[in-house]
């Protein structure tokens, strides 16, 4: 018998339990929070447009048990799922992060940075990959600082290579880089 | 120039996040500020755009995580724009 991967694993941070999601559970929570909110829809999929379900299960529910993954970010204080976290995983023993925190209640309060630290040592403590990389809209200011206070380096610019159906403007798009030996560094002099 | 530098970035980064300039030391960063998180972040960034007068490149976006980087930011800015009033 196979063992389940370690990204099915339910996490606690000091605040939150992260819940692995399902593809319905995921698909639900995901939709029912992001697909009206031109904000959260345009820093993921560049554009503020609503997407109809097939286009949704497509793009947006990143579960497949195999290389995709998500967590419900839940207040331990009780309510409902306040963002999710996924995370895909790509050759090379390397992986993609994306988050959407939906409840702006928690904006601001350094609610990806605490997930996302306990997402990472996982993933590192349990050997599922070496390496973290990801891409964000270089105006996606809030996103860039979260990346940067995780310890991520920027390794790469794309100048113009995204387009904004909505706006018709071409954007920048930043490329950072985690890797393993960086993170235990960090750990280090965290410790 | 670097005391200019220096005082427009701590000028910009108080106002962005709402506290007395002394509080900005030469150490200041995501690190050390604790009023400097992601909204604290947006708008420390809008208010050197509104300083320069333009949008920020995206490689000093994705360079700013201290008082310093801003710091360089400006002192690029005034030594791109030139002495004032030089004669030809």
């Amino acid at each position: 018998m196979t063992k389940p991967n370690p990204m099915l694993q339910r996490l606690e941070t000091e605040r939150f339990i992260l819940k692995p999601l399902g593809r319905i559970e995921a698909y639900r929570v995901g939709r029912a929070n992001w697909n009206h909110d031109p904000e959260i829809m345009r820093n993921l999929v560049h554009s503020s447009r609503p997407l109809g379900r097939l286009k949704w299960l497509k793009k947006m529910v990143w579960v497949n048990g195999k290389s995709k993954f998500s967590h419900a970010i839940v207040p331990k204080d009780g309510g409902p799922a306040i963002g999710i976290h996924g995370v895909t995983l790509q050759k090379h023993r390397s992986a993609v992060l994306v988050v959407a925190v939906h409840d702006r209640q928690w904006w601001g309060r350094k609610v990806v940075a605490e997930v996302r630290r306990a997402i990472i040592d996982h993933a590192f403590e349990r050997q599922v990959v070496d390496r973290f990389c990801c891409t964000v809209q270089a105006r996606n200011t809030a996103s860039v600082f979260n990346y940067k206070k995780l310890g991520f380096k920027h390794v790469g610019t794309l100048h113009q290579a995204q387009y904004d159906p909505d706006s018709g403007e071409l954007f920048d798009t930043l490329i950072f880089e985690l890797l393993r030996a960086d993170w235990d560094k960090q750990r280090e002099n965290r410790s | 120039m670097t005391d200019a530098a220096e005082l427009k970035a701590r000028n910009a980064i108080a106002r962005a996040l709402k506290c007395a300039p002394g509080a900005v030391g030469p150490d200041a960063s995501v690190e050390t500020l604790p009023q400097w998180d992601s909204i604290g972040h947006v708008n420390i960034i809008l208010e050197v755009e509104g300083d320069l007068g333009r949008p920020l490149l995206p490689e000093e976006i994705a360079g700013i995580s201290a008082f310093a980087d801003i710091v360089l930011i400006y002192q690029r800015h005034q030594a791109s724009a030139g002495p004032k009033g030089g004669s030809v």
